[in-house]
This record gives C-alpha cells, sequence and structure tokens, in this order.
C-alpha cells in the first residue's frame, strides 16, 4: 500500500510513476489521498485552496483543544535604568538626524563607487534635435570642478578609513581581552604588537 | 476528480486567503504537537521543575567537556550567511592530565582557522602570518560567555526558560536571555534536550526583529576526541606571542553611568593599527557583548553624528569641541548613545588643571 501511494505521490508530483488514471477511479483511498496531496502540494507553493473536508477542520480544531495551556512565564521586573536620563524627544530627533547622517554617507560613497562622467559627454549626438531637453542634463547645473570632486572623495575615503580602523581596533580589544583575563605567566617573548 | 469541482465555484478572494491563513497555522501547529504527545505528552510540568540558570550551567559543563563536531550557519539579515566548522574534543595527554582541544574554521572563502589548546590560541589566517596567544577562549559565532560562563552573564541578563521546540532535527529547550534593564540586545537560545549543547541562537532587537542568528545544522557528539585533534597535538604550531599590554592610566574623563551589569573592564591610551592615531580607549563588558569607547583628537570638524550598524555592531561617533568620541560594539543604538552622553570630564588628581587639558586635547603616547 505504502507503494502505492509512493507512486500516487510522484504521479501527483508529476513525476515518473507506474499509478494510471485508471488505478485512481477504482480505488477510493487513492482518490482521497490524491485530493490530500494536491491539498498540501497547492499550500506549500501558496495557491489558493479551499478545504472542503469538514471532518478536517474539526480535527484542527480538536487538536487546538488539546494544546496544553502554555503559561507565560511572569515578566521580569523591567529596570528603567536610563528612563530618566534623557528627555525622549531630544534623544528621538537626534536620531532622525543621525540615521539621515549615515543615509547620506553611503549614498555619497555608493555615487563615488560608480564612473563619474561629465554629463555633456553622455549626451546623445545624434537623433532627435532640438524638443525637450533630456532629463538627465538637469544634473549638469551643480557641477563641480574635478578639483572639489577630488577633495571631497578624498575627504569621504579619510573618514572611512578612520571609521574602518576603529572597527579593527574594536576587533582586536576583543581578542587581547581574552589574553588580559589569564593569570600572568613567565613570558618567553616580548613582541610589541604594533 | 473531486477537488475541481470545488474549485469551479470560486470562492471570494477574503474567504479563500482566510482558509489558507488558517490551513498555514494548524500547519505549524499540528507538526510540534505531534511529535510531542508521541513521547511527552505534556511537557509544561517537566519544563517547570528545571531551573533556567542550571540548566545553563550544565550546557556550559557540556559544552567544555564533551567531545563534539558541529556545523554552523551565522546569518545576519541582507547579508550572505557564513559556514563554520565547529569541534571541541577533550584529548588526553601522556600524563594522563586532559586539555581541552577547540577548532573553529570558516567553511567558505579562504581557510581561516582558530585553533584552542587549553590557554592557548592559534590564528591561521591567509592574511597575517600564523601565530599563538594566550588566551582562554576562541571568539566564535556562539557568545563565549553564554555557552562557556554563564555565571558572567547573570547580572546583566535574566534567563527565562519559554518550552520545547525541534532544532537540528533534535528536540531542544528553548530560552529567552533578557536584558534586565532593556538597554540591550535580547536572545534567544535552544539548547539540545539530550546532550545539553547549544543548537541555536538569535540575536534581536528591542522590538523582536531578528540581527543575527546562528544555527546548527549538524550535531555529532563522540566519545572519543576527533582523530584530527591528536594529529593537531603532534604538530607544531606557532610561537605564542606576548603582548605588553598598555599601561593602565588615569584617564581624566570618565562614564558616570552604565547600563546594568555593564562594568569596565580596561582603560588605557593606545595607537589605531592602521591609521596610527593615539587614542584613549575603555572596555566595557556585560560578560555578552563588549563595548569599546574611543576619545581621540578630532581630525576634521564632524556637524553631524555619524551612526551605522554593520554586522549587528553599532558604530556611533561625535565631534564635539575638537574631541572625537565614538562607541562601538553589539548594542541597540540608543544605548550607545546613552553611553555617550554620561561621559563627563573629571578633575585628574594627581595632574595639575593645565596638564590635565593639555593631554584631553592631545594624549600622548604611553
Amino acid at each position: 500500500m505504502s507503494d502505492k501511494l509512493e507512486q500516487l505521490s510522484a504521479w501527483v508530483d508529476g513525476e515518473a510513476s507506474t499509478t494510471q488514471v485508471d488505478d485512481v477511479k477504482v480505488d477510493v483511498v487513492l482518490q482521497q489521498k490524491w485530493q490530500d496531496y494536491h491539498l498540501v502540494g497547492d499550500t506549500l507553493r501558496g495557491d489558493e485552496v479551499l478545504v472542503t473536508d469538514k471532518s478536517f477542520l474539526e480535527n484542527i480544531a480538536d487538536a487546538l483543544d488539546d494544546e496544553p495551556t502554555v503559561l507565560a512565564p511572569s515578566k521580569g521586573k523591567v529596570i528603567p535604568l536610563w528612563s530618566n536620563a534623557v528627555a525622549l524627544a531630544k534623544q528621538s530627533s537626534q536620531f532622525a538626524v543621525a540615521a539621515s547622517v549615515a543615509a547620506v554617507m553611503i549614498l555619497g560613497v555608493q555615487n563615488y563607487n560608480t564612473e563619474t562622467t561629465q554629463p555633456f559627454m553622455t549626451a546623445p549626438t545624434s537623433g532627435p534635435q532640438g524638443g525637450l531637453a533630456p532629463v538627465s542634463l538637469a544634473q549638469s547645473r551643480t557641477i563641480q570642478t574635478p578639483q572639489q570632486q577630488m577633495n571631497e572623495r578624498q575627504a569621504v575615503l579619510e573618514q572611512r578609513k578612520r571609521i574602518n580602523a576603529l572597527l579593527v581596533d574594536h576587533q582586536l580589544q576583543l581578542r587581547l581581552k581574552a589574553a588580559q583575563t589569564l593569570p600572568t605567566e613567565a613570558q618567553t617573548k616580548q613582541v610589541n604588537p604594533q | 476528480m473531486c477537488i475541481h469541482l470545488f474549485l469551479r465555484q470560486r470562492p471570494s478572494f477574503f474567504e479563500t486567503s482566510l482558509f489558507v491563513i488558517l490551513f498555514l497555522c494548524l500547519l505549524t501547529l499540528s507538526a510540534p504537537t505531534a511529535a510531542q504527545t508521541n513521547d511527552t505528552p505534556n511537557v509544561m510540568p517537566e519544563s517547570a521543575q528545571i531551573n533556567p540558570a542550571e540548566l545553563l550551567a550544565q550546557m556550559a559543563q557540556a559544552s567544555n567537556t564533551l567531545n563534539y563536531e558541529s556545523a554552523l550557519i551565522l546569518f545576519r539579515p541582507g547579508q550572505e550567511p557564513v559556514p563554520y566548522l565547529w569541534k571541541h574534543g577533550v584529548v588526553s595527554n601522556s600524563d594522563s592530565s586532559t586539555v581541552a582541544v577547540e577548532l573553529l574554521s570558516e567553511l567558505n572563502g579562504p581557510n581561516a582557522k582558530i585553533v584552542r589548546f587549553d590557554n592557548q590560541v592559534s590564528y591561521f589566517n591567509p592574511d597575517m602570518p600564523a601565530h599563538t596567544l594566550q588566551q582562554s577562549h576562541i571568539h566564535g559565532p556562539f557568545a563565549h560567555n553564554l555557552i562557556r560562563d554563564p555565571a558572567q552573564i547573570k547580572t546583566a541578563y535574566e534567563v527565562i526558560l519559554v518550552g520545547k521546540s525541534r532544532v537540528a532535527g533534535n528536540d531542544a529547550w528553548q530560552l529567552r536571555v533578557v536584558s534586565r534593564d532593556s538597554s540591550r540586545y535580547n536572545y534567544t537560545l535552544w539548547i539540545d534536550t539530550e546532550s545539553l549543547l547549544p543548537l541555536k541562537l538569535n540575536t534581536v532587537n528591542l522590538k523582536g526583529e531578528l540581527i543575527e542568528q546562528v544555527q546548527a545544522t549538524n550535531l555529532v557528539i563522540t566519545d572519543s576526541p576527533n582523530a584530527s585533534f591528536t594529529q593537531l597535538m603532534n604538530s607544531d604550531m606557532p610561537d605564542i606571542m606576548h603582548i605588553n599590554p598598555p599601561k593602565a592610566f588615569e584617564l581624566n574623563w570618565n562614564i558616570s553611568r552604565l547600563p546594568i551589569g555593564m562594568v569596565k573592564v580596561k582603560r588605557d591610551i593606545h595607537r589605531l593599527s592602521i591609521t596610527g592615531d593615539v587614542v584613549e580607549y575603555a572596555l566595557l563588558s556585560d560578560g555578552m557583548v563588549d563595548v569599546s569607547v574611543y576619545l581621540q583628537k578630532a581630525v576634521v570638524a564632524q556637524a553631524e553624528d555619524v551612526l551605522f550598524v554593520k554586522d549587528a555592531t553599532t558604530f556611533l561617533s561625535r565631534v564635539n569641541d575638537g574631541l572625537q568620541v565614538s562607541i562601538v560594539g553589539k548594542l541597540p543604538p540608543a544605548t550607545a548613545q546613552r553611553i555617550m552622553q554620561m561621559i563627563e570630564s573629571v578633575p585628574a588628581q594627581n595632574v595639575s588643571a593645565t596638564s590635565a587639558t593639555e593631554s584631553k586635547r592631545d594624549p600622548n603616547t604611553p
């Protein structure tokens, strides 16, 4: 029987199978399984599913009734250590600023990573002349001199380098902390970390 | 067939979606109940007798003494998952003493390995010469104090046993590790009920959104340590590198209030390895996470704060009065912000007033 069901499952999945339509027509169990397999498949794929078997829903309802009641653990005392330290409004407004800065920084970096081309150079030389100006030309209103661009790019790179130096040092300090907690042993070799 | 009949009369979208939701709910619900009713018909009384702190201690005992091998996946939303192989064994020496051996290797990319023999940790990275440091533990995907020495985290975190579920094919206890003052990230830990080894660790922010996940995909426990460990014993490990810790300095600033359970671990003045900038430094720790606080001379005036989160680590930097203050650590940004506001200058007793301000503005090398 289980082999028969396996073959049916393969058939439903569109795989090679010995099951024929005629087999299913004459077997009530196979028909039931055929329906179940499709129902499961449809649900898993996120298709529209209509559960019509009432006994099925009743089984679920029964199963829910039998579920042990989960007594939620008592909520621990939350100690508002910081609550009165800073006015909430003040703090949240600062956050908005901080978050926007981070966003701007990332945008700025992305901008520098892309090839910088002169907008006028990329304007089509052939094609329809006159009429509406290409939208991309709007960018040329705020053109910077190459020197300014270089300086700004340099500043961003410098800042990234400084931030990276701190992040790397943090990781290094975490490693060193593990070493520090050990009892000092006889030092055989002195190596300066730098 | 019969299902076609039902599908022919198309129900309204609302009705159908209701059914889909119901059906999905029950699919998720019915699977664990079926598993539970087989062997443990009533879970709650059993778990109610278990003290979560004891369970953590038993897990630490298991992780420190068992021979096991586990494949771990470190996942951070929006990033590529990083797979690790993690092995632990207790190897007997010829003089019948035992030594704990641990290996952590990255499975993708360059073959980075970390090997620990008891208190010696050897690093094999492709980008630097192999070296050994005298250390008590490896910084692995699982927070090391949580799985090795949970007593360290109990002042800052509360541990709650939630129940049982199934992880990596095993039944698992589910624990929540919650920050007592809601100023740090919270954790959910799954522990194998049989071996009591950790299987999964979720780090969630205060809104409950996942920010980091460590998941074991398999766990193999053996009676004898892995054969590769005995081979490793014979091979030569790199020489131990002793690092002169920078001298502790009396710094003329302090952090007046810290979140519950967080303590100052060390304070010093050192140079950053990349830029060579001199920084005044304080390391804070609550046992679970470590937070670095840097004070340095600002190179550029920075009108706004810089705040971002990378690899679940928050970076916050602010320039004030020519001083740049930076905070780095696995903390909610709000807490980093508050720690920064708690930094205040204190008059140094043993330094004269002028040199105190001088060293604050332009810290000298030790």
